[in-house]
């Protein structure tokens, strides 16, 4: 009986499996480690994201990275951080391209390449499943649950 | 209303409709000025509003990036908008753009209007309810202003075509409905006949129009006139009709009673003369006096009714002044005397001796003046004063009569009043003598004034205005009194025509005196038949104008035809001014009033007539062609006029002889040329003309010859005969001739 009901939850879940994968993931903002920042607001975690203030508290510039356009922790991340759609951040953007001195993040081909980003460079900054995170990189801002 | 057009209705209505426009147009504009102000303020709001929330996301940006040339595109955007004058974006505390509108026209709002600037705050586009910034939108007031100068241009364009619409239907109407109707009527009222009137017609359309009641009226109004101005009009011809009627009573009453009278003073007169008896004598004289009184009563009422009807004709002739006073004095005299009073004539000796007037009325005027002063007066003495005030000549008449109060005088010279009603009892009269002479007296030019003090006398002054006459005219020096008649008409043979046998009984005895021969006719029929059957036998015509068969005035027409130059005097109880001057147009010389007063009668005949015309007419002109007996006789002193005679003709007065003799030589002058100049022109009528007044004028003058010369040519150019031209020079040689005698005659001796 037990068997029965263990392998009806295997079915349901490897019938749900994607969804709950998501719905377990948790987006987080990481630095490299060594970097010496502790914590972020979300404030800081917009301004740095959407343009308005690319600074560390440490002083250092900062330098976000995106993963790829049809990653879903993408959307996600901007979901829980600033309430948008990627259209809308795109129009953002796009809107800025022209005219304005600001620029979006560097767009990473890859989760690798995100790594590489933030772990190699002073000032990187990236957003990360939590699953992801590996000793190299210190969360310094995670959306409440 | 003054200040309106003098002319037209319609101008009028224009004026008034554009002062209504111009209120109305300044009161429209400044009601469309804060309006479109009001509104425009209240649009700018909304759109400053509708602006910002366009580019709202953009500026949210910036300010989100604090990206200054975001900002600035953005501002550029907004100014591209004239309605914003001045963008500002801010953020953080710092300015990313301050961007103001350049090439500023100028223009204001008007005064008392407050654009309020914009202010947005700007949220951040990620975190709601964060202000990242603010934005600050200035409006243009020019774009207010434009709008307002726009929005007042429309309304004075709406007005303008309004004013043109309104006053064309206006003036349209005004024409159509009031003008042309009113000025139709106008033009009918204008020709109008105020006798027949004529009735307006109701224009079309206008039955119940102020204009039709008005034309109804109008027409109402000419009607009543029309009858009223008939009604007047019949009323004016009742009165004059009643007025002629009153004036022929008058003629014919008065003809009445002079015909019986001129034949009772007649008889009395010849009674008076020819009475041996003196009891029979003082008869006669009683019977001449009474009828004289009786005469002066008729006179009287006469000249009373004629001066009512304005039909007085005064004279202005020269007279001899002292004569007629003196005259006036003398007729008073006798009645003075019979009342123990004196008369005493006191003329100033410096008066003229000959003025300019009417002597008859002026004596008239006396004469009643002293009759009044010797009628109430019982003792004392009346002083007839002569004196020249100025230009004037006063007559004063004092009495020391029983006088007058004030309010007598006052009641003094109405027409049948006197003094005191039982005046009229105690003293008679018919009370028109006063008011007679003060109408005489202002007919002349003049007054009467009174001065009186009652049981002290009055003094009654005629004051006449003085014209001095220069010299006298032979006619009035014939008519002065002092003048005899006996034998005056020696030589003249007359023919008299009266249809009263008393009246021819009186003419005879009258013509007898004076030493004429004469013919009665009994009617005018008799006597035209008489100078139809002998055109040149008599002298003078005397006519008496009403009679049988028929009447004067047409016998003297009819002789006129046969006989031209035979001169008719008129004998006529009629004393109207009317009949005299029928009778001068029938062709009468002059015209003798009856009851005839002898020395009138002659001194007419004397002016009119000349005697010996029969002889000289019936003597052939052949014959003194023959026989020119004065051209071979050049002597100046041959004596071609008999100055004996003509001295015994006017009793020896040689001044008055001279005066007649100075009055030829210049009324005459060149009486030789005119004579030469006709007779080369063959002027028969003109040679006839001047002839015959040689004729009389030298008749006058007792210069035989001259006057059967004259005659001779006078009745060749009648005749037309080719002898009257020799004859005409014979006369013009002989002038000079006759006229150096009368010139040494001039000459103190």
């Amino acid at each position: 009986m037990r068997a029965v009901i263990r392998l009806i939850f295997l079915i349901t879940a490897s019938l749900l499996g994607p969804s709950l994968n998501v719905a377990r993931a948790e987006v987080v903002v990481v630095v490299d480690a060594a970097s010496g920042i502790e914590r972020l607001t979300q404030d800081q975690v917009i301004n740095i994201y959407l343009g308005r203030h690319r600074k560390l508290p440490t002083g250092i510039a900062a330098l976000p990275v995106d993963l790829p356009p049809l990653d879903k922790l993408r959307a996600e991340f901007y979901r829980k951080l600033v309430d948008k759609d990627l259209s809308e951040i795109n129009a953002y953007w796009a809107r800025l391209y022209f005219s304005g001195k600001t620029t979006p993040p560097m767009q990473a081909n890859s989760t690798a390449e995100v790594l590489r980003h933030v772990t190699g460079k002073a000032g990187g900054i990236a957003y990360l499943d939590k699953s992801q995170i590996d000793p190299r990189m210190r969360i310094v801002y995670s959306f409440p649950q | 209303m003054n200040w309106l057009p003098r002319d037209g209705i319609v101008n009028r209505s224009i004026l008034i409709t554009l002062l209504a426009f111009l209120v109305a147009g300044i009161s429209v504009v400044t009601y469309t000025s804060y309006a479109t102000a009001q509104r425009a303020t209240r649009t700018i709001d909304t759109r400053l509003n509708q602006l910002l929330d366009t580019v709202q996301s953009t500026v949210k940006i910036a300010c989100f990036l604090k990206d200054e040339d975001l900002a600035r595109e953005v501002s550029a955007g907004l100014l591209s908008n004239s309605e914003v004058l001045r963008v500002t974006i801010i953020a953080d505390g710092a300015t990313l753009a301050d961007e103001t509108r350049e090439n500023l026209a100028g223009k204001s709002l008007p005064t008392g209007f407050q654009l309020n600037t914009l202010e947005r705050k700007i949220h951040s586009p990620f975190t709601p309810g964060k202000i990242v910034g603010a934005v600050r939108l200035e409006p243009n007031p020019e774009v207010i202003a434009a709008q307002r100068s726009e929005d007042i241009w429309l309304a004075v364009q709406q007005l303008a075509w309004q004013l043109l619409l309104v006053s064309g239907a206006i003036v349209t109407a005004l024409i159509v409905f009031v003008v042309r109707p009113i000025s139709r009527m106008s033009q009918t009222l204008h020709k109008m006949d105020p006798l027949t009137g004529s009735r307006l017609f109701i224009p079309p359309g206008h039955e119940n129009t102020e204009i039709g009641h008005l034309v109804s009226d109008v027409n109402q109004l000419s009607d009543h006139l029309v009858s009223a101005l008939n009604e007047a009009r019949e009323a004016r011809l009742a009165a004059e009709a009643a007025s002629d009627a009153k004036s022929h009573f008058l003629a014919n009453m008065s003809h009445e009673i002079r015909t019986p009278l001129t034949a009772v003073q007649g008889f009395a007169r010849i009674g008076a003369r020819d009475s041996r008896d003196p009891a029979s004598r003082e008869t006669f004289v009683r019977i001449l006096d009474a009828g004289t009184h009786l005469l002066g009563v008729i006179n009287d009422i006469l000249d009373f009714s004629k001066i009512e009807a304005g039909k007085l004709a005064i004279e202005n002739r020269p007279y001899h002044l002292s004569e007629i006073t003196a005259e006036a004095v003398s007729l008073m005299t006798d009645r003075a005397h019979e009342k123990g009073l004196e008369l005493v004539h006191r003329p100033s000796p410096d008066l003229p001796e000959w003025v300019i007037g009417d002597a008859m009325r002026t004596r008239q005027i006396l004469v009643n003046l002293l009759s009044n002063a010797i009628k109430f007066s019982r003792h004392g003495t009346v002083t007839l004063t002569i004196l020249r005030m100025e230009d004037e000549i006063w007559f004063a008449i004092r009495d020391e009569g029983i006088g007058m109060t004030e309010e007598e005088i006052s009641r003094l010279f109405r027409p049948f009043e006197q003094a005191d009603s039982s005046t009229t009892r105690k003293y008679g009269g018919t009370g028109l003598g006063l008011s007679i002479s003060m109408n005489l007296a202002s007919l002349m030019g003049g007054t009467i004034q009174v001065v009186s003090t009652p049981w002290h006398g009055s003094t009654f002054t005629l004051q006449l205005p003085c014209k001095v006459a220069s010299l006298p005219h032979m006619e009035e020096a014939e008519a002065s009194p002092g003048f005899d008649l006996h034998g005056k008409l020696a030589g003249y043979h007359i023919l008299a025509a009266e249809d009263i046998e008393a009246n021819r009984l009186i003419l005879a005895d009258m013509l007898d005196e004076a030493g004429a021969t004469y013919v009665f006719a009994e009617n005018g029929r008799a006597a035209l038949e008489q100078v139809v059957a002998a055109p040149h036998t008599f002298d003078v015509v005397l006519m008496d104008v009403q009679m049988p068969e028929m009447d004067g005035n047409e016998a003297t027409r009819r002789i006129r035809e046969v006989a031209p130059t035979l001169p008719i005097i008129g004998l006529t109880a009629h004393g109207m001014s009317q009949d005299r001057a029928t009778s001068l147009a029938a062709g009468m010389k002059d015209h003798v009033t009856k009851p005839i007063d002898p020395k009138t009668l002659i001194t007419s005949i004397l002016c009119w007539a000349t005697p010996g015309r029969a002889m000289a007419q019936s003597a052939t002109p052949v014959i003194l062609v023959e026989t020119p007996p004065v051209p071979d006789e050049p002597a100046p002193s041959a004596g071609m006029v008999d100055w004996a005679l003509l001295e015994k003709r006017f009793k020896g007065k040689r001044s008055f002889i001279q005066n007649i003799v100075r009055s030829t030589l210049t009324g005459h002058a060149d009486a030789a040329e005119q004579l030469r100049e006709l007779a080369a022109k063959r002027d028969f009528p003109a040679i006839a003309f001047l002839a015959h007044s040689l004729k009389g004028v030298f008749g006058n003058l007792a210069a035989q010859t001259s006057q059967d010369l004259a005659a001779a040519v006078d009745l060749a150019a009648k005749q037309g005969d080719e002898s009257c031209m020799p004859l005409a020079e014979q006369l013009a040689d002989h002038i000079p001739l006759l006229y150096a005698e009368f010139r040494q005659y001039l000459k103190p001796d």
